[in-house]
Parts: C-alpha cells; sequence; structure tokens
C-alpha cells in the first residue's frame, strides 16, 4: 500500500508560494546589487579573431605623410575661403586629389531628412533621408557627399571598408574638420599607393549640413537598397553647381554623379578631429552605440584599443559620467568593495579580486553611460547608421591633449593618429570573415573593460523573476479568497493580505477542493467573475496606451494644417497666445490622451470587491511579458525600466488597506509595522507614476523657465526618439504607462 | 646597318606574307612567342604574352611523335574529343574604363577573378557529363588547381545559345581559387623552352604577381573531330596577362609629376631579354600605341614647338622617313621617347570599314615590332618609353559599362541588381549618330531594320541563392519597362538544389539613346547543411561573374604597313589572333554573398542546451499525458480510510510528542527535509570539490 506521493515540482512550487514575499525581496535586492556590482564582474578585453593581428605589420604613415595632411588641410580651406560656395570647393579640391590618385571618385547629393513624424514609419529604418516623392523632386537644398574608392590592386573587390570624415562648411572649415579632410587624404593616397590592400577602401566625405548620420545613411541607403525607378532631378537651383555636377565630366566618359560600389562592406570607421577638452594627454574617444544599444563586434573597439594603447601610447576613453566619479556615496560603495575583495582574498587566494575604490567608481559612471546610451536607443554619431546594415563600425574622435597648437604639434598628433588609423585599417584588412568572433552584446564598463551578456543578464533575469512569482501567489489567493470568503469549514485560510500570503497548497489542491464540494462551484463562479472584469480593465488600459502611443504623428499633422490654413489667412489663431507649436502640439497629445483614458474608464464595468487582485496579477503577468519582449530590442531599456517598474507594481495595493479598516473582519485589525510597509509600498508608486516621472523628467531635461517651454522640449524629446525609432518610446508608452495607469487603478480600488 | 636589315626584313615579310592566304594551315609543328605592350591611360602597362603552338590534322599527317607541341595537351584532345576548351587563372580585376574593353586583347584576356573553365566536346551526349568530370580532374592534376571542385553539376552551366558552337558546351568558374606559382610552373612545362630562354626570360615570379591584374589562360581548339567542317589540326594558345605599375622613382621633380612614370621591359620585369626561344618559328615584341593615345602625340605636336622638349634626344639624333607616320615621328616625339631600341617595322591599323575612316574620332593604332632574335646579351632587348608630355587619352570602351551588386541587408533575402551605363566614347554609340537614311548603316554593323543596341547577358547563380525570376525587373532609365518588350529571348534554367544551378540567359534591345539598364532579381538565401560549409564560412560565399556580350560588335582588329595602301596580311599567330572575329566580352565583379551561417565553435554547448530543452519537455509532457488526475484522489480516500496506515508516522510523532491527528504537517515536511537533506549534501560535495580542486 502506497502513501500518496507528494509530487516534488508542486510542492516546491507550493514552497515557493509560500516564501514568495522574502524571495521576491531577495531577488530584487540581489538583482538591484548585482547592477552595482557590474564593474566588479566585467572582463579584460581579448582580441578574439586571431586574423587581425593588429601590430603586427609596422605602420608606414610618418611625419612627411602628417605635414602632407596639414599642407592638404591648409589647401582646402585656402579653396573655401576663396569660393562662393563652400561645399563645390571641397568637391573640387577632393576630386582634382583622387583622380591624381586615379581612384574612382564621385559625388552623391542627398535629400534633406524629412520632417519628424511625417510618417508612420517607426521602426522601418533609416527615416533619416528623405524619400524623393514620385515625380522626383524634393524640397530644401540636397547636400553632396563625396566619395572616392581605392580598389585593390589584386583583390576581388567584393569587399570594402569605408572611412568616413564628416565635415561642414559654414563659411570656411573649422580647424577640425580641415585637419580631419586634411588627414583623410594623406591616409587614402597612402591606401592608394600600397599594395597590401585586400578590400578596397571606400573614403566618404560626409557633407553634415544637416547631420553626419543623415550624411552617411543616405549614402548607405544609396548603396545598399538604390532606387532605379525613380527619376532623379536633385533640384539644383544654383547654374554653377548644375554645370559642376552634370558637366563635370571626366575623361573616361563618366559624369561625377556615377555611383559606384564596391562589395560587402566589412567595417566602418568614422573619423573626427577635435581640439579636445584640456586634458593632460593625447586621446582617442571611441563611440560605439548603434540605433537601441546594438554594438558593433567587441573586436573593434578592441583592436582599437589595443593598437592606441600599446603601439601608440595614446590614451583611449569611452563616454562616461564624469561627474558620477566624485560621488562621495559611490566612493563609500567602492571602498566597501576593495574590503571585500581583500577579505574574499585571504579566505580563499583565487576569490579575491583587486578593485580599488577609484577604479570601481570610474567603471560604474562608465557604465551607466554605456547604459544610459543604449537606452537612449539614439545613436551616439554617424556609426550608428551603419548598423543599420548590419555592419561593425565606431566613431573615433581624435583629442588633441591641449590646442592645436604649432605646426609642429599637429604633424606629432596626426602622425599618431594615423599611425593607429593605419594600424586599425591594416587589421580589418587581414580579416577573411566578417566580424563573428568577439561580443555583440555587451556594456563597456572601460575601455578595456567589458560586461558580457551572459553577466549582464543576471540582475535582469533576477528582478523578472520576482513579478511571475507574484502573479502565481495572487492567482492562488484569488481563488482561494473566493473559496474562503463563503466557505468557512476551511480553516487552512489564513489572511487577505498580500504580503504576507501564506497559502498552504498549491493552487490547484485549491481547486480541487472546489470541484470536491459542490457548494463552492458558486464561488468559483464569482472569482471567474472578478478575473474576466480585471481582463477587460487590463485590455482597456493597453489599448488606450497603445492608441496614444501613435497619437504623435496625428497630432503633429493636425496642427500643422491648422497653421497652414491660419498662415494662409495671415493671421495667428488665438491659443498661439499661449502656446507655441510644439507646446501646442504637446498639449494636444496629452488633452487626447486624457481625455480618451477618461472615456474609456467610464465605459469600464464597475469592480468587484476584491478584483484588485485579479487586475494586480494581470499587471505582473503584462509588466514581466513587456520587460521581456524590449529585454530583446534594446537590453539597457528593459534593465532600467525594470529598476523602477518592478517594485513599483509588486507594491501596488489598494490605499484603503492601509488606514481604511481591515477588509476582512474576522482577522482583526492589521499590525503597525504591515501598515508601514504597504505605506512604504504606496510611496514607491507614487514615485513610479507618470505625472512624478513626468515632473523629474521635466525638471532634468525640460526648460524651468515656463511650462510652454518645458511642453515644447517633451515635444521635441518625442520627436526625437519617434524618428530615431527609439525603444524606448514603445517602453513609455506601452509597457511602462499602461503598467503605471494599472497600479493608479489598484490604488485607488 | 640596323635599320637596312629592319628594312630588309620588313621587305621579305612582305612577301612572305602575300604568298600565304589568311585561313593557313600547318604542314608541320609550329611555334611562335609574342609580346605586347601597351601602355595604358593611367600610366600602367599592359604585358602579354601569347605562344602559339600549332598542330597538323592528324588524319592528313598521320601520326608521328610530336616534337613540340605538348604531349599532355594531345593526349587531353584525343581522350576528351575536345573541339574547344579555355582555362583561365586570374588575379586581380579588370578595370574596362580605364584599360579599354573593346580590342580583341582585351576582350579576349580580360577573365574573371578566379578559375574559369568552359570546353566543347564532341561526344555522345549522354557521355557529356563524365566527359566533363573526367577533364576537371585531369586540368587539376596538371595545373596543381582544384579544378576539380567543377565536376560537381551544382556549379556548372549548359549554356545554351551562347557561343555558337556545334559540340556540347559546358561552362564552370571557381571565383575563390588563389592563384600563384604553381599554376604558372606547369603552364610554363607545356613550353618547349619553358622559361629558360625566349619571352619567359621575363618572367621574374615576384614581379609579375605583384601586378594590378595576372591572367594565365589557355586556349585549345582542335579540328580533329569536326565531323562536319574541314578537318583540322589542334591549337594551343597560351597568354599571361599582366598589368604592371612601373615603379616611380622616388624623388620626382614637381614639375614632372603630372606625367606618366617611365618603362622598360627592365624596369618592369627586373630582367632583359637576350634572345628568343631557339624553337620558336618567330619571337616578337610589339610596341601598341593607342589610336586615341596617337591622336593626343598629335595634339601635342601640334602644341609644341620642338624646342621645348624636355629632354635632349640623346639615342637618335635624325628622325628616319620610316619613323613617320602620319607626321608623327613615332621613336621620338613631343609626347615621348622610345627608348633602348628602334623598331624593326611601324604597322598601322587598317580601318573595318570606310565609314571608321571617314570618322576623325577613330585615329588608327599604330603597331611598332621588335624582333627578338636581333638582341643578345651584350645588346639586350630593352624597349621603354619616357614620356615627355603629360597626356591623357581614353581607351576604347565598350558600349556600357557594367556593375553588378548585391542590395538589401540581413540573411534573409535581397536582390542581384545589374545595372548598365552607357559609356558616351563609345565606338557603338557614335554609330547612333546615322541615321537609318544613311546607306552606309550596315558598317555600324547593325542587323537591318535593328533600332537598338543588344545585350547579351549570362549569368550562373549557384543553388544556394534562390533566385525568383518572376521578379525579374527591367528598368531603362528610371521607367520601368515590361520584359517581353526589350527582351529579344530569353532562355531561364531554375536551379535545383544540391543539383545545378540557376542559369539565366537573355538578350535585351534597347533603344540606343538609353544610359542606364538596370535588372533586378529578388532572392532568398538558403540554408547549407553543416558539411556543406566551406573552411572560413563566415565569409560568405562567392558568386561566379556574370558575362556581358554584344553581338554587334566584333573585336577583329587588322594591322597593314603604313605607307602602303595596300591590305597586307600577316600570318603570324600572333595577327591571326588579333584577326579572329570575337564578340567583345565584359564580365561583372564577382560577388559575395553573407548565409546565416552556423556558429561552428560551440557545437557541444548548442548540442547540450538543446537537449537540455528537449529532454524538459518532452518529460513534462509525458507526465501530464500518463497522469491520471481521479487517481490521486482514490488513493489518498484509501489511506485515510485504512487503518494501518501511516503507523510508523504515528509512531514517529508520537516520539516527537506530536498529535497523530497532524499527519498533514508531517506529509509536508518530510519533502522539505529530504530536500534540505539533498541540497546539503550536494553543497557539501561541491564545497568539497571547490576547495579541492
Amino acid at each position: 500500500m502506497a502513501e500518496p506521493r507528494r509530487r516534488l515540482l508542486p510542492h516546491l512550487a507550493s514552497l515557493l508560494l509560500k516564501y514568495s514575499y522574502i524571495i521576491s525581496m531577495v531577488c530584487y535586492a540581489a538583482g538591484f546589487v548585482t547592477v552595482l556590482l557590474l564593474p566588479a564582474l566585467a572582463k579584460s578585453t581579448y582580441i578574439s579573431e586571431n586574423a587581425l593581428m593588429p601590430g603586427s605589420a609596422n605602420p608606414v604613415f610618418g611625419a612627411r605623410e602628417a605635414a602632407d595632411a596639414i599642407r592638404m588641410a591648409d589647401e582646402v580651406q585656402s579653396l573655401v575661403l576663396k569660393h562662393a560656395d563652400g561645399y563645390i570647393a571641397v568637391q573640387e579640391w577632393a576630386v582634382k586629389h583622387m583622380s591624381a590618385l586615379s581612384a574612382d571618385c564621385y559625388l552623391q547629393p542627398f535629400s534633406p531628412p524629412e520632417k519628424p513624424l511625417s510618417s508612420m514609419r517607426f521602426y522601418s529604418s533609416p527615416q533619416h533621408t528623405g524619400r524623393l516623392s514620385q515625380n522626383g523632386t524634393m524640397e530644401g537644398i540636397p547636400g553632396v557627399n563625396i566619395v572616392g574608392i581605392v580598389r585593390a590592386p589584386q583583390a576581388e573587390g567584393n569587399e570594402a571598408v569605408v572611412l568616413v570624415t564628416p565635415f561642414r562648411v559654414e563659411g570656411m572649415l573649422s580647424t577640425g574638420d580641415r585637419l580631419a579632410l586634411g588627414f583623410g587624404m594623406a591616409l587614402f593616397e597612402l591606401w592608394g599607393n600600397s599594395n597590401w590592400l585586400a578590400k578596397d577602401v571606400i573614403w566618404v566625405l560626409a557633407d553634415s549640413r544637416y547631420s553626419a548620420y543623415t550624411a552617411v545613411a543616405a549614402w548607405l541607403q544609396e548603396y545598399h537598397e538604390p532606387r532605379f525607378d525613380l527619376p532623379k532631378d536633385w533640384g539644383f537651383s544654383d547654374p554653377s553647381t548644375q554645370a559642376w555636377l552634370y558637366a563635370g565630366k571626366k575623361l573616361d566618359g563618366e559624369t561625377l554623379l556615377d555611383f559606384k560600389r564596391a562589395g560587402t562592406i566589412a567595417a566602418g570607421l568614422v573619423l573626427y578631429v577635435t581640439s579636445g577638452d584640456g586634458g593632460v594627454a593625447d586621446c582617442i574617444k571611441v563611440s560605439a552605440e548603434g540605433p537601441n544599444g546594438q554594438m558593433p563586434n567587441l573586436d573593434l573597439i578592441n583592436v582599437v584599443n589595443s593598437l592606441a594603447v600599446w603601439r601608440q601610447g595614446l590614451h583611449m576613453r569611452v563616454d562616461t559620467f564624469a561627474d558620477m566619479q566624485e560621488s562621495a556615496s559611490l566612493n563609500y560603495l567602492g571602498q566597501f568593495l576593495e574590503k571585500i575583495g581583500q577579505l574574499a582574498g585571504k579566505v580563499r587566494a583565487d576569490w579575491g579580486f583587486v578593485l580599488t575604490a577609484s577604479m570601481y567608481v570610474e567603471g560604474l559612471a562608465t557604465l551607466f553611460a554605456s547604459v544610459k546610451n543604449q537606452a537612449l536607443g539614439l545613436p551616439t554619431g554617424a556609426h550608428g547608421a551603419f548598423r543599420n546594415y548590419q555592419i561593425d563600425a565606431v566613431s573615433l574622435e581624435m583629442m588633441a591633449g591641449g590646442d592645436f597648437g604649432t605646426v609642429n604639434e599637429q604633424i606629432d598628433l596626426l602622425t599618431k593618429f594615423g599611425r593607429l588609423i593605419e594600424g586599425v585599417m591594416r587589421s580589418v584588412n587581414n580579416l577573411l570573415e566578417k566580424f563573428h568572433q568577439s561580443f555583440f552584446l555587451y556594456l563597456l564598463s572601460a575601455p578595456n573593460k567589458f560586461i558580457s551578456v551572459g553577466v549582464y543578464m543576471i540582475p535582469l533575469g533576477l528582478l523578472l523573476l520576482t513579478l511571475p512569482l507574484g502573479a502565481a501567489v495572487l492567482c492562488s489567493q484569488s481563488v482561494k479568497t473566493a473559496v474562503a470568503s463563503d466557505s468557512l469549514n476551511q480553516t487552512e485560510s489564513d489572511s487577505t493580505d498580500l504580503f504576507s500570503a501564506t497559502p498552504g497548497k498549491p493552487s490547484t489542491e485549491v481547486v480541487k477542493a472546489g470541484e470536491r464540494e459542490p457548494d463552492n462551484l458558486v464561488t468559483a463562479k464569482t472569482s471567474v467573475g472578478s478575473w474576466q472584469r480585471a481582463v477587460v480593465v487590463v485590455s482597456v488600459v493597453q489599448l488606450w496606451a497603445s492608441l496614444t502611443a501613435i497619437f504623435p504623428p496625428f497630432v503633429s499633422q493636425l496642427v500643422d494644417s491648422i497653421m497652414m490654413n491660419f498662415s494662409a489667412s495671415s493671421k495667428a489663431p488665438p491659443v498661439m497666445k499661449f502656446f507655441t507649436i510644439p507646446s501646442l502640439k504637446m498639449f494636444m497629445w496629452a488633452t487626447m490622451a486624457i481625455v480618451s483614458l477618461l472615456t474609456m474608464v467610464s465605459f469600464l464595468p464597475t469592480p468587484g470587491k476584491g478584483d484588485w487582485i485579479a487586475v494586480k496579477a494581470l499587471l505582473l503577468g503584462v509588466a514581466t511579458i513587456g520587460l521581456g519582449v524590449m529585454s530583446q530590442i534594446d537590453f539597457a531599456v528593459s534593465l532600467v525600466g525594470a529598476l523602477v517598474l518592478v517594485p513599483m507594481s509588486l507594491c501596488a495595493c489598494p490605499l484603503t488597506n492601509i488606514w481604511g479598516k481591515s477588509a476582512d473582519e474576522h482577522k482583526g485589525s492589521k499590525s503597525i509595522q504591515f501598515r508601514l510597509f504597504l505605506l512604504l509600498g504606496t510611496m514607491v508608486n507614487i514615485i513610479g507614476s507618470p505625472p512624478v516621472l513626468l515632473a523629474s523628467a521635466m525638471y532634468f531635461i525640460g526648460d524651468s523657465s515656463s511650462w510652454q517651454a518645458s511642453l515644447s522640449k517633451f515635444w521635441e524629446w518625442t520627436e526625437l526618439l519617434w524618428c530615431w525609432g527609439s525603444a524606448l518610446y514603445p517602453y513609455i508608452l506601452v509597457v511602462h504607462l499602461p503598467c503605471s495607469i494599472l497600479c493608479i487603478y489598484i490604488l485607488l480600488s | 646597318m640596323r635599320k637596312l636589315v629592319s628594312l630588309f626584313l620588313a621587305l621579305a615579310l612582305v612577301f612572305h606574307v602575300i604568298r600565304v592566304q589568311s585561313q593557313r594551315l600547318t604542314e608541320e609543328e609550329e611555334f611562335s612567342e609574342d609580346l605586347l605592350l601597351r601602355p595604358l591611360p593611367d600610366g600602367k602597362v599592359l604585358a602579354h604574352f601569347l605562344f602559339t603552338n600549332l598542330l597538323p590534322s592528324v588524319k592528313s599527317h598521320g601520326h608521328h611523335h610530336h616534337r613540340l607541341f605538348p604531349k599532355a595537351i594531345y593526349q587531353l584532345v584525343q581522350k576528351f574529343h575536345i573541339q574547344q576548351m579555355e582555362l583561365s587563372f586570374t588575379q586581380g580585376r579588370w578595370d574596362y574604363q580605364r584599360w579599354g574593353a573593346l580590342d580583341p586583347i582585351t576582350s579576349a584576356n580580360a577573365k574573371p577573378i578566379g578559375v574559369e573553365l568552359w570546353a566543347v566536346f564532341d561526344v555522345p551526349k549522354d557521355k557529356v557529363d563524365a566527359t566533363w568530370r573526367n577533364l576537371t580532374h585531369a586540368l587539376s592534376g596538371l595545373f596543381c588547381a582544384s579544378i576539380n571542385f567543377l565536376e560537381s553539376p551544382a556549379i556548372v552551366a549548359t549554356p545554351g545559345l551562347q557561343r555558337g558552337v556545334s559540340g556540347y558546351l559546358r561552362y564552370g568558374a571557381l571565383p575563390r581559387e588563389a592563384v600563384c606559382t604553381e599554376n604558372l610552373t606547369p603552364w610554363l612545362k607545356l613550353l618547349p623552352c619553358r622559361d629558360k630562354a625566349g619571352l619567359t626570360t621575363l618572367l621574374e615570379r615576384p614581379r609579375i604577381y605583384n601586378g594590378h591584374y595576372h591572367s594565365l589562360r589557355i586556349h585549345l581548339k582542335s579540328g580533329e573531330f569536326n565531323k562536319n567542317g574541314p578537318e583540322g589540326g589542334t591549337s594551343l594558345r597560351q597568354s599571361l596577362t599582366l598589368v604592371l605599375k612601373p615603379s616611380k622613382s622616388a624623388v620626382v621633380p614637381e614639375r614632372l609629376k603630372s606625367l606618366h612614370s617611365n618603362w622598360s621591359l627592365y624596369l618592369l620585369f627586373k630582367k632583359s631579354l637576350v634572345g628568343k626561344c631557339p624553337l620558336a618559328s618567330s619571337s616578337q615584341v610589339h610596341l601598341e600605341l593607342e589610336g586615341s593615345l596617337v591622336k593626343e602625340l598629335q595634339h601635342v605636336l601640334h602644341n609644341h614647338s620642338t624646342t621645348e622638349f624636355l629632354f635632349i634626344s640623346l639615342w637618335f639624333d635624325v628622325a628616319d622617313e620610316s619613323q613617320i607616320v602620319d607626321k608623327l615621328n613615332v621613336v621620338d616625339n613631343p609626347g615621348y621617347l622610345l627608348m633602348n631600341a628602334l623598331p624593326n617595322r611601324i604597322l598601322k591599323e587598317i580601318p573595318k570599314s570606310e565609314w571608321e575612316e571617314e570618322q576623325s574620332v577613330h585615329v588608327p593604332c599604330l603597331l611598332l615590332d621588335f624582333e627578338v632574335q636581333d638582341y643578345s646579351k651584350a645588346y639586350p632587348l630593352n624597349v621603354g618609353l619616357s614620356w615627355r608630355a603629360p597626356i591623357a587619352w581614353v581607351p576604347r570602351q565598350g558600349p556600357f559599362r557594367v556593375t553588378r551588386f548585391l542590395t538589401g541587408s540581413g540573411n534573409e533575402r535581397g536582390s542581384i541588381a545589374i545595372v548598365l551605363k552607357a559609356n558616351s566614347e563609345s565606338y557603338l554609340r557614335s554609330c547612333s549618330k546615322f541615321t537609318p537614311e544613311n546607306k552606309d548603316a550596315q558598317v555600324c554593323a547593325l542587323d537591318e531594320g535593328a533600332s537598338g543596341i543588344d545585350v547579351t547577358i549570362f549569368e550562373m547563380v549557384p543553388w544556394y541563392v534562390r533566385l525568383y525570376f518572376h521578379t525579374l525587373k527591367v528598368v531603362l532609365d528610371g521607367q520601368q519597362v515590361a520584359l517581353r518588350d526589350v527582351a529579344k529571348w530569353m532562355r531561364v534554367s531554375p536551379s535545383e538544389d544540391r543539383k545545378s544551378p540557376a542559369v539565366l540567359e537573355m538578350q535585351l534591345r534597347v533603344p540606343y539613346n538609353t544610359s542606364i539598364i538596370s535588372l533586378t532579381v529578388e532572392f532568398d538565401k538558403g540554408y547549407l547543411r553543416i558539411d556543406e560549409h566551406p573552411p572560413d564560412a563566415n565569409r560568405g560565399f562567392d558568386l561566379p561573374s556574370a558575362l556581358f556580350t554584344f553581338p554587334h560588335l566584333q573585336t577583329a582588329r587588322s594591322y597593314g604597313f603604313v605607307n602602303t595602301a595596300a591590305n597586307a596580311v600577316f600570318d603570324q599567330p600572333f595577327f591571326q589572333t588579333l584577326l579572329e572575329e570575337q564578340l567583345v566580352q565584359i564580365y561583372s565583379e564577382n560577388l559575395l554573398v553573407h548565409l546565416a551561417t552556423p556558429d561552428f565553435s560551440m557545437p557541444y554547448n548548442v548540442i547540450t542546451f538543446t537537449m537540455t530543452v528537449l529532454a524538459l519537455y518532452f518529460g513534462s509532457l509525458l507526465n501530464v499525458l500518463r497522469r491520471r488526475l481521479g487517481e490521486e484522489e482514490r488513493l489518498q480516500a484509501k489511506i485515510t480510510g485504512s487503518q494501518h496506515a501511516g503507523k510508523l508516522m504515528t509512531l514517529i510523532s508520537k516520539y516527537f510528542g506530536k498529535r497523530s491527528d497532524s499527519k498533514h504537517s508531517v506529509q509536508t515536511r518530510t519533502p522539505l527535509l529530504k530536500l534540505v537533506l539533498i541540497i546539503s549534501v550536494a553543497a557539501g560535495i561541491a564545497i568539497y570539490y571547490i576547495l579541492g580542486l
């Protein structure tokens, strides 16, 4: 006669539910601590792809080339100053030099970026280049990229490396742009005369009169997704420009507008030269974040780092929060960790880790900057455009230690950078396969330290674990409450408060109990009713949030058309006394959102007692799914979101539970501690709710001078997030907003 | 004295030429070697070595021991019944825009990168594939190359209407095949003098493999198995085409920077030419000056007064009458100075038609010939050019320049785009200026009633790039046109997985004034099995080049003496090669497609992970399927009903001073205890191991 077997898994589950409160607390705390510990868990970078062989060849770029670069920089500057149209001067200069090298060169006109929010496209990249309309015309002055291609002498020509130097002419070239152009030309000439190239080199002089990103994105789009069926009329009104572009034929019968390609692009380098911020040493700043936190292959950064640091003795930097490094509390934390490291080292030699407080704080500041850049979802430079075509690219900003003083200093600086860039090019040139060896998913905590996906998934996992656990507890509890409230003979029931929810049995058993006793069927049905209502509430809120998320293009077009009508009648509409156009748009969007929310709420079914438990269970489920999906699109958004959203949705409970009479008469009043706890949770909830977040956002990004200015700022941010296709936008509007609305619903129920 | 010799030679050749008709049947084996040098507009130099081996027909002359003809090749012909075969090994790209596309040398020797092989067999149809397979293996052994990969029918095409040959044609290409000296050595072994004497002594390996273009080619033609046509011998043409960049001297004065680099044979090859191959019937070096270059030279001559020469002519003080062609001294003129050697004879291109002659645009090309046998160790042939004025000229380009590229991104789909852009300078373009009423329309080499330019496209795509032919779109100058409006004919054979590639052949006829033709075909990327990936699979997969021909354009070029109007025909194989009517061929670049590649580095991780997930899934699924819901409750009920159940439990609970009715709590606690026990044991083992290790 066998004893009825207690099944292990259900039993474990019941245990989990029983101690869920503690487990959630521990998990959340652990997740939070792990985030802070990430700099300690960072590994040193290493070059994974053997073919790169950085530094295996001695660079030939020397002082003579650097002097050439400066000479050519001066030459282009003088040409720009002489010519009426500075851009054409640069074009003529570049075409002259490239043709002398017998390299292919061409000009690529591109249309200015389209107005933000003029279309519903959100994730269809890239949106930054205006599309020609069907009749082939467009608005605004087109920009013109200049492109030169050095064909590798003995190669097949189906692979290429791209070098980008953005420039902008505002009467004249800035010192940085001037040097970047001269520097680029010196490198181009070096490669044009070399015989070691295995991949073609494309040099794009990106016309960044709109932005460097626009120019590069336009070029890449033409490279990868050309439109053959649109007749192109670039609408250059200036006859001299037209003459130059169309009649500026070269010997072999091609016009300068003849777009040329060079095969699959293996890597991209975007070069900037800046005068630096008064740092002590010459340094090179690497920006790598692409759209939605997509990073280039870590090997590319490693190559730059190893060559810069070990070969050229340059300092390498990545984006960091400078003011975070002075924070006292973080320093204490760093010292604490240092102690722990030493202590662990004493216990067992290989457990110890050497992490000084300053290193820790530096790492944390860099890590947070990395997370911020990834979470914003905006690329940190023109290299982001490459990522849309799965090309690894980084921006290299070359900063002089001091100001560009004498010519000798410039030569010294350019020699170092030239040798660095040549080294990187040689490495990429060595590459037989495309970048695939090293990491694509990582966070940088220092130029040579990274946190790989395997590590940074842990805190998010810990944070997300608490949500389904909470949902399961509530689920079992809601069923049991329904059962318990009607069948008093069930002595097992404890209390209704959710925090000390201690169901003795897993929910399945409770359901089974209900099945066994026919009287309880009724109660089960009422419980089902509360679930139905909850589903309606959650779906309505989700629907509202989704609608709100797609309002901005409509609002924008509506306001624009109204403005157009008014401008036709040359009379300002009365509302314009209070609003600027962006703030009006923002105001209308907010109003529409609030009005539609109120309308929808008024149609909601009247909540029953205890409905909030079901709503909360669903809320937790929805939050889990939302955060999980977001982590696939942009991990950093999900991580930051989870830190806020998890405690918020876990702590949501009706306000009546805090000061009101206890819901269950037979349980007596609650303890003070418990009420205090609920109060704390409510505080968290209030802090995480949209109005408070908005207010804090307004404090940080908004303009505090007037509320209209703040509204405008918000609208600009919305436009920015929308037109860059940032994952932050859907996160805020489709995940965070409905969840916090549901939290408020629970608070008020 | 030297001039006298050359004059005599020239005269002798004239008589010789008159004796021989154009289609020559060799009576005995003959070997000849030629080197063509041509300055290119971008300062580089084209060097084209041509070695011709002729073997008279076996049927008419009987089997005999070959004296010169390589036995290995003859055996190939005999064994595989080859009518024609061409094999090329190429490194580097031919720059059609700068190096020309229309002349016979260029058109025949600009080959796609890697290995290209095509052969026409005279065997029964069912034996063609087997013969091809054997041929690839034989050639693979012969030339130390992995040509045997072409045995797989998945990358071999059977072109339908191309080339117009009678036998069975097979075509294959290996774009990734690397070319090196190990291919050159067996190639040299086929020559009677190898590289010990004659022109091949120039082939200094580091120099020729450092060039911008290197194409090793074998062309075999045999009349032995020609059932219908006249019996012919076997001819083997071996050619090596190089584009070399003359090294710039380190210090160049600023005023000379715009000049092209000077070059000579020694500067190009680091070797000098000391004599001919004794077995060769003729051994010549030709220096070809393109028509457009000659025109520019005349232009320079016109503008310059003789006193402005940058260099004083040291070698030849007096201009010889014979050196002056169309008022231009070809040896010493304001444009350049011919260094170190005087030409034995000077030839001038004979215009193909009167119309061409009328066109002032087309100045005939000049050919300066040098007899190698006149030179010796003491006086090596080191012909070269020293430039005196910056000259820019345009080579003869095809009617269109061709690019082929991939569009789209990602591992799922994409499309192949072919774009043809008209060259305004081209030969055919100028044809279009002729009105149809002009009775000379024939000279444009157009069909009667032709209303446009014909372009033939041949494209072979391996099966893992799954083309969708219904998405084939043709856009002319930004206007999409229906395929049937422009396609004269079209032949499509879709690919079959792992069996045959997709082949697209079509002929387009587009209006004369078309400036851009673009064709796009969409494709899906296929998945390969793990063992089908080549080494370095993440590099991507190369697609062979597409081939474009222009049916109305022939490349034949004939030379005649400068000062005689008579159309002399030269019988040396070199001139015969130039005379052959060939279609203008232009190859596109080959393409690199990235397919979805598995992560080869961690199969173990992937397998364990997948298997764990599968085990969990199946375990829980089986558990659910096997469980009977009522069963447990019945069991529970039985236990509560039975008296002696839980005796032990009762005892234990009594022992612990607990009432027996708290059975429930005991039951819940026991597994917990077990769990704690298991965990602590596991932790203990783990700690033991960690500490122990």
